[in-house]
């Protein structure tokens, strides 16, 4: 316990320095007000924000979407490369035609989107499924197609059905990489919210944060800068922790 | 059967295209927004030819390129650094934990409030989201490098400096150019996104005003000419990567 209390330390005072730094500059002028306002703004205009409940909604609202584009993505992603990953012709039709749309910006099928559902709700969550669902499906995969040709043939021995080789031995195996995709899906289901709500204008962080500077309200808009990184903060500690619960089998 | 031509992903392909031109060609779908891919493959080289997607995708390009130089480099010095002083590394690791999450996207209305519109807006943005990454994952490939070679370092008693160059960089740089192929993917999904959310330039402003302008060819044409651009670029560096690891020299390290 004593490198990692240490740690924690050492992580409160850096970030403490880093807010008394922010402090000094805006308060003593070395950076414009206009771009950087003072700590203590920020602090009021999050407390007051949260006190009439706008904040709390917009915060809920981006939150909320987050995840139920992860829990989608992560579900279909999972699904679909275990198929994918267990099947060998799905892995050998399918797999080259994941990895042409994978360099695809995901942001990039917004106009499309947009095209066919309009601004719209459905439009905001398909977006974030479709450029969320790669890393969970990739890694899937992955995870699915590297299986020990051992534990393969230990489940040929014990002539077990498909449905239980997935469920007794490949999914566990494939554990590890399916988490790691997970959080990064996570990520990334957090950036497309913060988009379509800029685009789209729907209640949400993104759409604060635009709002904020169109109104020139510096205050609010670093307020909604450190809500989305407190939420990206907390929800990929919330999943490193389940990791490490859950892997720790493995060790 | 495993060693010829995988024929597969082509039928899917084709099917997929065969579909798409079925349901739009005239038959199933009557549609304002979208179109069948014969339109979309005109429109393509029809850009091409003007030269239109050329001028868009050199915009997009050089935002994702400068951008990555500068965050990218930024971040690899510093992860450098800190991943060959402990103590900068433990130092630096709460306020890299805590700005690294928010989404770089986020910061353009206040970059647009601080820059304007423009290329230096875009590019500071892109250097943003690439600046983490960069410094996590070559500090990590610093405190991975083998202890013999930080013990040779040692006996001959290198200064920083000759460290840094004669030991470590050496020993992490393929790692770097995996690095790099990963951040310039991240760099152009964010000059991408930049552009589509503000910034009245490149590809995805010109995608944006198609579909706007109900010219559903001409967005879909973009959205290939994007998926062309972040393929060749993981391409480029693909092959970079396998120059490195597989070229003359690599037996010596």
């Amino acid at each position: 316990m004593g490198p990692t209390l240490r740690q924690l330390l050492i992580n409160a005072l850096s970030i403490g320095f880093l807010i008394f730094l922010w402090y000094v500059c805006s308060t003593a002028g070395w950076v414009p007000r206009v771009f950087l306002p003072p700590p203590q703004d920020v602090w009021g205009a999050l407390v007051a924000g949260f006190s009439t409940g706008t904040l709390a909604d917009q915060t809920l609202s981006t939150v909320f979407s987050m995840l139920i584009g992860w829990f989608a993505c992560s579900l279909f992603g999972v699904l679909l490369g275990s198929v994918i990953g267990i099947w060998p012709l799905a892995r050998l039709s399918l797999g080259p035609v994941l990895e042409i749309f994978r360099p695809m910006p995901p942001a990039a099928i917004i106009p499309l989107a947009i095209a066919i559902l309009g601004l719209s709700a459905e439009m905001s969550l398909s977006v974030i499924i479709f450029g969320a669902i790669w890393p969970a499906l990739l890694s899937t995969v992955h995870g699915f197609s590297s299986i020990d040709p051992r534990l393969k043939e230990v489940g040929r021995a014990l002539g077990i059905s498909p449905l239980a080789f997935i469920w007794k031995i490949a999914l566990p195996n494939a554990t590890p990489d399916i988490i790691a995709g997970m959080r990064l899906s996570m990520v990334i289901s957090l950036v497309l919210v913060v988009i379509t709500d800029m685009i789209t204008g729907q209640i949400g962080l993104g759409s604060l944060v635009v709002l904020a500077s169109r109104t020139f309200d510096m205050a609010g808009l670093f307020a909604g800068l450190c809500l989305l990184s407190l939420i990206g903060l907390v929800s990929n500690s919330v999943l490193q922790f389940a990791e490490r619960r859950l892997l720790r089998y493995k060790q | 059967m495993t060693t010829g031509f995988n024929y597969r992903p082509w039928v899917v392909v084709a099917v997929l295209i065969g579909a798409w031109q079925w349901a739009l060609g005239g038959h199933a779908v009557v549609s304002d927004t979208l179109v069948a891919p014969g339109p979309v493959l005109h429109a393509t080289i029809r850009m091409l030819i003007d030269g239109s997607a050329l001028k868009a995708g050199g915009q997009t390009l050089l935002a994702t390129l400068v951008g990555l130089a500068l965050g990218g480099g930024i971040g690899t010095i510093v992860g450098i650094a800190s991943g060959m002083a402990r103590p900068l590394a433990s130092a630096i690791r709460g306020p890299v934990e805590v700005i690294r999450p928010l989404p770089a996207i986020a910061l353009v209305p206040l970059m647009t409030i601080i820059f304007g519109l423009g290329l230096k807006m875009e590019v500071y943005v892109v250097s943003f989201a690439v600046i983490w990454p960069s410094i996590i994952l070559s500090q990590h490939a610093v405190q991975n490098v083998e202890h013999e070679l930080i013990e040779v370092a040692d006996i001959l008693e290198f200064g920083y400096v000759a460290r840094t160059w004669k030991i470590i960089l050496p020993a992490i740089w393929p790692r770097l150019v995996v690095m790099l192929r990963f951040t310039a993917a991240i760099a152009l999904l964010i000059a991408v996104t930049v552009e589509l959310v503000s910034n009245p330039w490149g590809l995805g402003h010109e995608m944006m005003v198609a579909s706007w302008g109900l010219e559903p060819a001409k967005m879909l044409a973009y959205l290939v000419v994007v998926t062309a651009i972040g393929w060749g670029l993981n391409w480029v560096l693909l092959l970079v990567e396998r120059m490195i690891t597989a070229g003359p020299g690599a037996a010596e390290r």
